[in-house]
């Protein structure tokens, strides 16, 4: 037991998390005094470069935003270019678009599953000590991983920030024939992902749950990934034409991410739990049966727990790709027309971290005037603060290296990328 | 059935310097053509990513990386791996797993190629953009002929 009037845990790089970010905790007279998840990776302006730029551009230049998952950038890009220019896609360039965004989730859960997150529970600093002792596993995870690259490769033409989306689909869709080999694989990567849904719930996951609410896309009749209403735990919803109406932005001095909250509600919380918890029902027959074996409820509030709605939306996605695969007929025509006009656009998809929400003002020449983009993290990041504060209140028996340590899987444990929050900060000067 | 070669470019382009092994790539392609010492071998660009890299070069006879190191020195150098795979970089962000890091999982994961060797040019230039820096373009001419060279012997 401590008994010093103030503690500070100061974590200046935060460790196997996407992006680079610090943490501080200030504890003050026995009671957490001060929580911040400070994102320090430099702004990166993406909203001003997109100004001028021609309606056609976002889908390229916005999936360079993040390494990680450029397809969700793409999607919620072309979907707020589409709204704006009163385009609807056909519904087999609809299809590919779901397919290619299976292949990320895919890919994005599995890395985080496997080389971020999983060391924590069993107990090595990296997935490199993993790999020492339990090489299979970490095999396992690059073979599951492997398939979503290859989904992404094939229909984006590359596997990093694929050069085949474009506003109104694709410059290319492939042939039947293409994808059959790719069903194959993704065969036995279901196999890996129900395996790694029984792996994951065997870890032992502390008690700790938060009362946020948590908000996703939902789709009646399907699992929301690229298309959706915007939904609440607390029974709003509302369209992506809203969005900006219900979610507010604004800056807090130790952050270059923006913080998120609902109008008039508060902090809120978004990703694979707010998914699951709003959708589950939607989950295939399989992934249902999966989620149930591994204890997951109704709801996930315990953010330990996220580690295993992935692993359930990995299978869930694996299955996606394949029953997509099946029922795949080449559209007649790769895209459709989008001719410019003036106007505002929304899209929002979910990103395997959560909702992204894109917006783009047009002038009548397709010229792009304003852009916004509001990443997932930096959504999450005020609630992520919160469950800080109250984590650390109730471990402050414990010394500082293993608070520190303990408070940085707690971060992990919400997938943050850090890169993707990074904003733009306005600077205001005040001249008398 | 030849042995499999692969040549893999790390980089990326729109950071100056940091192009440095997609801009080899590229000259690799647009020779292809008209040097046999190029036939069947694979030419890939990657962004460093671990488990990419991994599937890039396993069960490769050879995998030559090309990259570029920051910290001063002039010119490139050729360094067999993994035995100087340098140090551990510091575990922080999924973004900054290094070459090394990379050789160590495929060592404990029995992925390696059989053989593997690193051309690296010094980079002097990080920022936003395209474009190399003169010292760093002026090292493609000789970085590709010496691929050239390495895929070629027996």
């Amino acid at each position: 037991m401590t008994h010093r009037y103030e503690r500070v845990i100061d974590v200046r790089a935060l460790a196997r998390v996407e992006g680079e970010g610090a943490m501080h905790v200030r504890v003050r007279d026995g009671a957490v005094d001060d929580v911040r998840l400070e994102i320090y990776e430099p702004p990166r302006f993406f909203e001003a470069f997109l100004r001028g730029r021609q309606h056609t551009e976002p889908p390229d230049i916005t999936a360079r935003i993040c390494g990680i998952c450029p397809v969700a950038y793409q999607m919620s890009a072309c979907a707020a270019i589409e709204d704006a220019c009163r385009v609807t896609v056909s519904p087999g360039v609809a299809a590919l678009r779901r397919l290619i965004y299976c292949g990320e989730w895919i890919e994005s859960h599995t890395l985080h599953i496997y080389l971020l997150h999983a060391p924590d529970f069993l107990g090595y600093g990296s997935a490199l000590a993993l790999a020492k002792d339990r090489r299979d596993l970490v095999e396992r995870g690059l073979a599951l991983k492997q398939a979503g690259n290859d989904l992404i490769e094939l229909i984006g033409g590359r596997a990093i920030h694929p050069i085949n989306v474009r506003v109104g689909g694709f410059y290319r869709v492939p042939a039947p024939r293409e994808l059959a080999p790719l069903r194959e694989r993704l065969r036995a990567a279901l196999d890996q992902a129900l395996d790694t849904v029984r792996w994951v719930a065997g870890f032992d996951f502390p008690e700790f749950h938060h009362d946020h609410e948590m908000l996703a896309l939902c789709t009646p009749g399907t699992y929301p990934i690229e298309t959706g209403f915007v939904t609440t735990t607390g029974g709003l919803s509302f369209d992506v034409a809203q969005f900006e109406q219900h979610i507010i932005e604004e800056q807090v001095p130790h952050s270059t991410a923006l913080h998120a909250h609902l109008a008039g509600r508060g902090r809120y919380l978004t990703g694979p739990a707010a998914r699951y918890t709003l959708n589950r029902h939607w989950l295939t027959p399989l992934a249902r049966e999966a989620a149930a074996a591994a204890g997951l409820g109704e709801e996930c509030r315990n953010p330990y727990r996220s580690i295993v709605v992935r692993a359930v939306e990995t299978v869930y996605a694996v299955e996606e790709a394949i029953r997509l695969i099946d029922a795949y007929e080449p559209p007649p025509s790769p895209a459709v027309p989008v001719p410019a006009r003036a106007g505002t656009g929304r899209g929002a998809t979910e990103a395997p971290r959560g909702t992204l929400f894109h917006r783009y003002d047009l002038d009548p020449d397709g010229r792009i005037t304003a852009a916004r983009i509001v990443p997932p993290t930096s959504q999450n990041q005020a609630a992520i603060e919160d469950d800080l504060a109250r984590f650390v209140a109730g471990r402050l028996d414990l010394d500082d290296e293993r608070l520190t340590t303990q408070c940085e899987q707690a971060i992990r444990n919400y997938d943050p990328c850090i890169s993707c929050a990074t904003h733009f900060l306005d600077l205001h000067v005040e001249r008398s | 059935m030849a042995a499999r070669r692969v040549v893999i470019g790390v980089g990326n382009e729109y950071r100056r310097d940091d192009g440095f092994g997609p801009r080899v790539l590229a000259e690799l392609t647009a020779r292809r053509d008209g040097d046999h010492r190029l036939d069947g071998v694979e030419l890939r660009v990657s962004d460093g990513e671990p488990s990419r890299m991994l599937q890039a070069w396993t069960g490769a006879a050879l995998a030559v990386v090309v990259d570029v190191a920051a910290g001063g020195g002039t010119g490139w150098c050729e360094v067999c791996l993994p035995e100087d795979a340098g140090p551990a970089a510091p575990a922080t962000s999924g973004h900054s797993i290094g070459l090394g890091d990379t050789i160590r999982l495929a060592r404990a994961l029995d992925r390696l190629p059989c053989r593997l060797v690193a051309l690296v040019a010094y980079g002097h230039e990080f920022g936003f953009g395209t474009g190399l820096s003169a010292p760093v373009a002026a090292t493609i001419r000789p970085v590709t002929e010496r691929i050239c060279d390495l895929v070629a012997a027996p």
